[in-house]
């Protein structure tokens, strides 16, 4: 069967988002620099997660992110034939969704739902890069993409496994800036509107909001691909690097992941910046969202993965600071 | 007989659905204790608005408990055309792969039973711009143009997952039942001339919807500050309740031709959904202590065990304790289920938020597909949930190995005509994927007479860490307590697992004044007979673990009979050795008693130890504890 899509998707354009820098910041990052390999948006219901995503690949890539729904079956998610031409007695590949992926976004909402098959087959591809399948169809190929689930976490939590394929990790909540929250409401009403007038096709205000607000999507998009292209320019200096490597060893994350992530996305930041070398504040605004996840017992424990003493910390060391050590 | 609901009770939450029709933002209504006829009568008033704004006939879908993946998203299928037959694929009644500007109303009559393929499926579709189907060879991206249309009784949402909850945006009240004239009503009933509701109401509301504008009103900057206003107490996560509160504004405002939407419109959209409203609506700010912020859900589960250390040990995931107050309050008991709740707890009528207060009924991770367990003896029992590639012969799934065979017929026999033998492969075989049952049974008899100043939880936690690591079901049965419906009688919780809050509430009950010892035994014995020695038994192992002194002062007949029928002596505790012998000849049953050591009659737990065929583990008391420390 071929993809059908029927009447036009209508999704609200990425500059529209508000109160969620964090959110948009990670979406960039792993974009900028694909090898971080992942974001995991974890958070509260209505907070415009999977919003962000869609809008976020619509802007980047001008088409939806190859999404994998949590009730997928293998064959979609792995590849098969193609039935149509099989009952024809013809051979004709239909490449699963992560083949569709590569070298782009796959994205998994409510990613902890998924089943624990589906969820395997993600493992041992993006652990190895290459998907590998011996049933109906041979197939052999190097694929990579960016990894993107979205998930609330009041409905189970993650294998380990997997939540260590997320390069990045941010807790969404809803702003609770009033003024932000006024903005946020006004916004999505408006875009309602101008659904609305075009579904009906009319003119009006609320259109001319829209394509104003598209054009702040095109030319965030030009910045971003640009930053893409200055990326493996951007120089990491070796005291930057070491203070990744004492960052990480402080927190007790485990294996080596954890420093190399958080030093691509330093590097990542520092090139949507424009700037031509990382420095300490690049590893400031990433460390959180490169570490709390892969944090000892951060599974286990019910209190909250970050604090305001974490960030002091990770100030201190960025800036080459040594911690106090406590009196003994 | 059916109740006439009030004229204003119907036309306001006639408005409610002409708002959901309206406005594109809504799409999703559930409705509070809603009889089905009323259902029904929604369902079809909700099609008729629906029609008149999109100028198409609605199609109605139904979900029920029994719909399963296959349902709901499509099947393959072998279509029959005179003589020949062809794979096909039967639509799912949440799909729609050709351009239809019709809507489609998704209706669920009874969202507390619905079956978790439904549940998954709404948590995915709902308020989402575009779905994506992947399954057996469709790929399918599609905008969907659902509505969804639920019911449920405000008692049971403790039993839905929140997550799921809050997927619907418009909340609704049934119309209120008031008798008006009992006479006519069962004349009208009788001759089945009788309707649910009087939609005298949706004739008016078709003819606003027809003459509204083609934009829709603009909400004012002091319209939008008041909704935080109203939901400052109410909205403790996400934005949804917010935006719904704006768009349900903006309806009402386009309903009634207003070209701005108004504080005015809010409050009316507030009433309709039964918000609160606080005393001065004109108010800007409402100042409250932010401690007063409503708790989280995860922080709200009811009262746990008080086991020091079991808690964390067994799973820390699980919130801390909440306080319970509610020990003075009148139980009421729920119907169709063993779970007895305080009145206290109970929610407000008219809360359109009831998640938010509601005791939490269901099991944790409640969406997640119950994991797959290797080496299973019992896997082919479990209900269908699904079908996999089959690595053995067992459980084979027929009719899906035949359609995956039917696919490559043409490619391992060209030209193959009408009647040769279809070819099979290895790999063509299907069997059915089935949820887990669990395999290992904890019964507990609890005596809760006599708990006092016993240690009793530490005594009773290996057990319990036994039944969590084993994933077990649980039967607790309750002597004693005072929560029981009778007193002279013992009664059951079951619980499919551990971490069940029927069974956390069950732990924490008073103990009552008689001791139904005999009665409490024979309800185990009954349990377990029916559990490992009918049917197609799934049980392979049951621990059955007695806490009590052996002091029965009930005798089984008197259980029975729900009075004494004379004084009593012992025939309350040679009733419970009589069954406790009957236990003890049970297969595949192990039996430990916990001993409260008691200072009077310290024999009579070992009696029924012995009666039971029992090891037995002593419960130190407090006292003892504290002595030895």
């Amino acid at each position: 069967m071929t993809t059908i899509t029927n009447t036009p998707i209508a999704i609200m354009p990425y500059s529209m988002i508000y109160g969620q820098d964090r959110l948009k910041l990670a979406l960039e990052l792993a974009f900028v620099a694909p090898r971080i390999e992942g974001v995991l948006l974890s958070g509260q219901r209505g907070t415009g997660k999977s919003t962000a995503v869609r809008a976020f690949a619509a802007m980047v890539y001008d088409q939806l992110p190859v999404t994998l729904p949590i009730n997928a079956t293998e064959d979609r998610v792995v590849g098969d034939w193609q039935i149509d031409e099989l009952l024809q007695g013809r051979l004709v590949e239909q490449p699963g969704l992560l083949e569709q992926a590569d070298k782009t976004v796959l994205y998994i909402d409510e990613v902890n739902l998924l089943d624990d098959h589906i969820v395997n087959i993600i493992l041992d591809v993006t652990s190895t890069g290459r998907l590998v399948g011996q049933r109906n169809r041979l197939i052999d190929k190097e694929v990579h993409f960016t990894l993107v689930g979205t998930m609330n976490p009041s409905e189970g939590g993650l294998r380990p496994q997997l939540l260590d394929r997320f390069g990045l990790m941010v807790d969404v909540v809803a702003p609770s800036d009033e003024e932000i929250r006024v903005d946020i409401l006004q916004a999505v009403l408006d875009y309602d509107a101008a659904r609305v007038l075009m579904h009906a096709g009319q003119k009006g205000k609320p259109l001319a909001r829209l394509e104003a607000v598209r054009k702040r999507d095109r030319t965030r998009r030009a910045a971003l691909w640009e930053a893409r292209k200055r990326f493996p320019a951007v120089t990491l200096s070796r005291e930057i690097a070491a203070r990744c490597v004492r960052i990480a060893e402080q927190f007790q994350i485990e294996g080596h992941r954890g420093d190399y992530v958080m030093a691509l996305a330093a590097q990542a930041h520092a090139a949507l910046r424009g700037a031509a070398a990382v420095i300490p504040d690049d590893l400031i605004a990433v460390a959180q969202m490169t570490l709390q996840h892969r944090r000892l017992n951060a599974l286990q424990s019910t209190d909250p993965l970050w604090s305001m003493q974490d960030d002091d910390i990770v100030r201190m060391l960025s800036h080459g600071e040594m911690l106090q050590q406590p009196d003994t | 007989m059916e109740d006439v609901a009030s004229h204003d009770s119907i036309a306001q939450f006639l408005r409610g659905l002409a708002s959901v029709a309206l406005d594109p933002g809504l799409r999703s209504v559930l409705v509070f204790d809603c009889s089905p006829s009323a259902f029904r009568a929604a369902t079809i008033n909700l099609s008729l608005l629906l029609e008149t704004v999109s100028g198409h006939a609605a199609e109605i879908v139904t979900l029920t408990s029994a719909y399963a993946e296959d349902d709901l998203w499509g099947t393959p299928a072998i279509l029959q055309h005179g003589t020949t037959a062809r794979p096909a694929r039967r639509p799912g009644g949440l799909v729609q792969p050709e351009p239809d500007p019709a809507p489609r109303i998704v209706c669920i009559p009874n969202l507390a039973r619905l079956s978790l393929p439904a549940e998954r499926a709404c948590v995915a579709l709902m308020d989402a711009p575009v779905a994506s189907l992947q399954r057996h060879s469709l790929n399918l991206t599609w905008a969907p143009n659902l509505y969804w249309l639920a019911a449920c009784d405000r008692n049971r949402v403790g039993e839905i997952s929140p997550h799921l909850l809050d997927r619907f945006a418009v909340r609704l009240n049934a119309p209120h039942a008031r008798s008006i004239d009992r006479t006519s009503d069962l004349l009208a009933w009788v001759t089945g001339t009788s309707v649910a509701t009087d939609d005298s109401a949706l004739a008016p509301l078709i003819a606003q919807i027809s003459r509204t504008t083609p934009t829709p009103p603009v909400p004012t900057s002091a319209a939008l500050q008041y909704i935080q206003v109203l939901l400052h107490d109410t909205e403790s996560e996400g934005m949804r309740r917010s935006l719904t509160l704006a768009r349900l504004g903006r309806a009402l405002a386009w309903l009634a031709g207003d070209p701005e939407v108004t504080n005015q419109h809010i409050d009316e959209a507030a009433l309709i959904i039964g918000l609160v409203m606080p005393i001065s609506p004109d108010s800007s700010k409402v100042e409250t202590d932010s401690s007063e912020r409503p708790a989280s859900a995860s922080e709200r589960l009811v009262p746990a065990p008080t086991f020091p250390a079991s808690q964390a040990t067994l799973d820390r995931s699980v919130a801390s304790p909440v306080t319970d107050d509610s020990s003075d309050s009148e139980t009421v008991i729920l119907p169709d289920s063993q779970v007895i709740l305080p009145a206290s707890t109970l929610t407000d009528p008219g809360d359109p938020y009831p998640e938010d207060h509601a005791p939490i009924l269901r099991d944790r991770d409640s969406l997640q597909v119950p994991p797959r367990r290797s080496g299973m003896t019992t896997a082919s029992r479990g209900p269908i949930i699904g079908t996999q590639q089959a690595i053995k012969l067992q459980d084979l799934a027929l009719f899906e190995t035949v359609l995956e065979a039917v696919k490559y017929q043409q490619v391992r026999s060209p030209g193959i005509r009408r009647g040769s033998q279809l070819q099979f492969s290895r790999t063509d075989l299907r069997s059915y994927r089935r949820a887990s049952p669990p395999e290992q049974l904890l019964v507990l008899v609890l005596d809760y007479t006599c708990l006092r100043d016993r240690d009793w939880e530490s005594a009773l936690l290996p057990h319990l860490s036994w039944a969590y690591t084993e994933r077990a079901s649980i039967c607790l049965v309750q002597v004693g307590a005072r929560v029981a419906h009778h007193r002279l009688r013992a009664q059951t919780v079951v619980a499919r697992r551990l971490l069940s809050p029927s069974l956390s509430l069950a732990f924490q009950s008073p103990p009552g004044d008689a001791t139904p010892l005999a009665h409490g035994l024979d309800l185990a014995a009954r349990f377990l007979r029916g559990t490992l020695q009918h049917g197609r038994a799934t049980i392979r192992k049951a621990r059955l673990v007695v806490l009590s002194d052996g002091r029965g002062n009930v005798p089984l007949e008197a259980s029975r009979i729900g009075r004494f029928l004379g004084p009593v002596t012992r025939e309350g505790i040679e009733d419970s050795l009589r069954v406790a012998e009957e236990l003890r000849n049970f297969n595949r049953l192990e039996c430990v008693l916990l001993n409260p050591q008691p200072r009077q009659h310290p024999d009579l737990p070992l009696a029924l130890a012995a009666a039971l065929g029992a090891t037995v583990e002593s419960i130190p008391t407090v006292d003892a504890e504290e002595s030895q420390l």
